[in-house]
């Protein structure tokens, strides 16, 4: 076995939390139950690693195979990298018949032909996705395997979830491949990052709550009038206002949980209003300015913002369009009222 | 069915799907009518071509427009239907998983007549190229060209049968007959 493959198995183990590591290989399937038997998974992650290299000599295990346990990883543990999201457009209106294994063969042979170097690897899940690991080289270089970069895609839809390595320059290279591979014409990356994955599904994908009316009975709603003690004497006094606050907070997030973002961005591009009598900017130019929010969810925390008093309600569309619109980078420009720049239609 | 609920601004339909019996998902579809009549939001499958549907219909017939959506779900969860319940049944026959895709509407596998052989002779190849059809429009059943004569007939047998019977009621009439083509 290739010393490099024993090398990135090991480091790849290293990387699965102890508890994980018996179900994650034999998730893998490389190793056999029997193997895995001689395997002590309570001593320190060291060793364990060190034994399944062992293993993995014995069985002579090649790139492509470690690649799999990588990919299997990576499809546990997502939230640890960043993903962008990538909208393909077509000019044709046929109904797609999307053919998993023409699918894979375009796309090896599409950056294949570019770059020789690299290591291509496909694995499907349940959901209808699609992932790929891709390991790049150079013209002159072998691939390196820990400059991957991740594409999931789910077969007839326009949206590629990427998450791209270091190596920036292979973007074009990638997304061509999967443009053709798809058959579709053009790709374009949408203003919309995130490190969960799911939530950015969930997004563009439009499965987050939304509230829809209908006459299907919805599971009762047990909110704050849960039968209490009533003492006449104790009386809500903002409650007209507080039943404003929670109506509108679900008109405008719904009654689900929300996608997990960490962060949105506007960039501003609009002129500075002052009183002209304090002449604050000789120029008359617009007044560039950047506003990030962020937070470990920033929906949730900007759903609670009116219900906890710290904003008034409703909130600016500007915070609740985000899921909608499905973008968290805007640029607000100077137009006939604020409005966000250029839209993305979903 | 569909049902609407008017709203502030608009209509709110939602079309409930089924197959044979059973009820399957139910997608909802919130309508503006002014200035004129426009998709608000919606909760259907990104692989569904609802753009395509209104721009033909949605200015035009609201009624055809809901109909034909409708068409389009239910073919597509009934086609989702079979191929789960083939996946869930008949794992034993079936090489591997069943090749599909989001919309399914290329099935690709090979099977097997028993669950009790390990070999999977037959290569089927099923193309649902009606996208309000849950019945596939191309059928192709193959097997080795070096097989037995009898693998070649029960292909062709098979290769009709694909084609007019949902797939796992196709896979339960010849795997109770259980005969075992090895």
């Amino acid at each position: 076995m290739d010393e490099t493959v024993a090398e990135y198995i090991r480091r790849t183990v290293l990387k699965i939390p102890r508890d994980e590591i018996k179900a994650m290989l034999q998730k893998w399937g490389f190793l056999s139950e029997a193997q895995l038997e001689t395997v002590n998974f309570h001593q320190i992650k060291d060793n364990i690693s060190q034994d399944v290299v062992q293993l993995c000599e014995e069985n002579a295990a090649d790139i492509k195979q470690a690649a799999v346990l990588d990919i299997i990883y990576n499809h546990i543990y997502p939230n640890k990298r960043v993903w962008s999201v990538y909208q393909m457009s077509k000019r044709g209106e046929e109904t797609e018949v999307f053919d998993l294994s023409d699918f894979k063969k375009k796309f090896k042979r599409r950056l294949r032909s570019a770059l020789k170097n690299v290591t291509i690897n496909f694995r499907e899940y349940e959901d209808n996705a699609i992932w790929i690991r891709i390991a790049w080289g150079t013209p002159y270089t072998k691939p390196n395997q820990y400059k991957t970069s991740y594409v999931v895609y789910h077969s007839q839809t326009p949206y590629v979830f990427i998450s791209a390595s270091v190596f920036k320059s292979n973007l074009p290279l990638l997304c061509q491949a999967l443009v053709v591979a798809s058959n579709y014409h053009d790709i374009c990356e949408m203003e919309l990052r995130s490190h969960s994955l799911n939530s950015l599904k969930d997004i563009v994908f439009k499965k987050y709550s939304q509230n829809f009316q209908s006459y299907y009975p919805r599971p009762l709603q047990e909110r704050n009038v849960a039968p209490e003690t009533t003492d006449l004497r104790i009386v809500q006094e903002n409650s007209s206002e507080k039943e404003r606050i929670q109506r509108l907070t679900r008109e405008a997030f719904g009654d689900g949980p929300q996608p997990k973002l960490e962060f949105a961005q506007y960039k501003l591009e609009t002129m500075f209003k002052s009183d002209p009598r304090m002449d604050v900017l000789d120029k008359k130019e617009p007044f560039r300015c950047l506003v990030k929010f962020s937070s470990p969810h920033l929906l949730e925390s900007l759903k609670s913002l009116a219900p906890t008093g710290m904003a008034d309600a409703p909130l600016s569309p500007l915070l609740t369009c985000i899921p909608q619109k499905a973008r968290n980078y805007f640029k607000i420009r100077e137009k006939k009222g604020l409005l966000p720049g250029s839209f993305v239609s979903p | 069915g569909i049902s609407g609920k008017l709203t502030k601004r608009g209509v709110c339909f939602c079309i409930s799907t089924a197959y044979e019996g059973t009820y399957l998902d139910s997608y909802h579809l919130d309508l503006l009518t002014k200035p004129e009549v426009q998709i608000y939001r919606h909760s259907l499958p990104i692989f569904i071509p609802l753009q395509q549907i209104a721009k033909k219909y949605l200015q035009t017939d609201i009624r055809r427009f809901l109909a034909v959506l409708s068409d389009h779900l239910n073919a597509y969860v009934g086609r989702r239907y079979q191929a789960d319940q083939l996946q869930e049944h008949f794992s034993d026959q079936i090489e591997g998983t069943l090749q599909r895709n989001s919309l399914c509407n290329l099935l690709v596998f090979n099977y097997n007549v028993s669950s009790k052989s390990k070999t999977f002779p037959f290569h089927a190849r099923l193309l649902y190229g009606d996208p309000c059809c849950s019945l596939p429009t191309e059928v192709i059943v193959t097997c080795a060209p070096d097989a037995p004569q009898a693998l070649a007939q029960t292909a062709e047998a098979h290769t009709d049968l694909f084609g007019r019977m949902a797939l796992h009621k196709a896979f339960s009439s010849f795997s109770s007959s259980g005969e075992s083509a090895d």
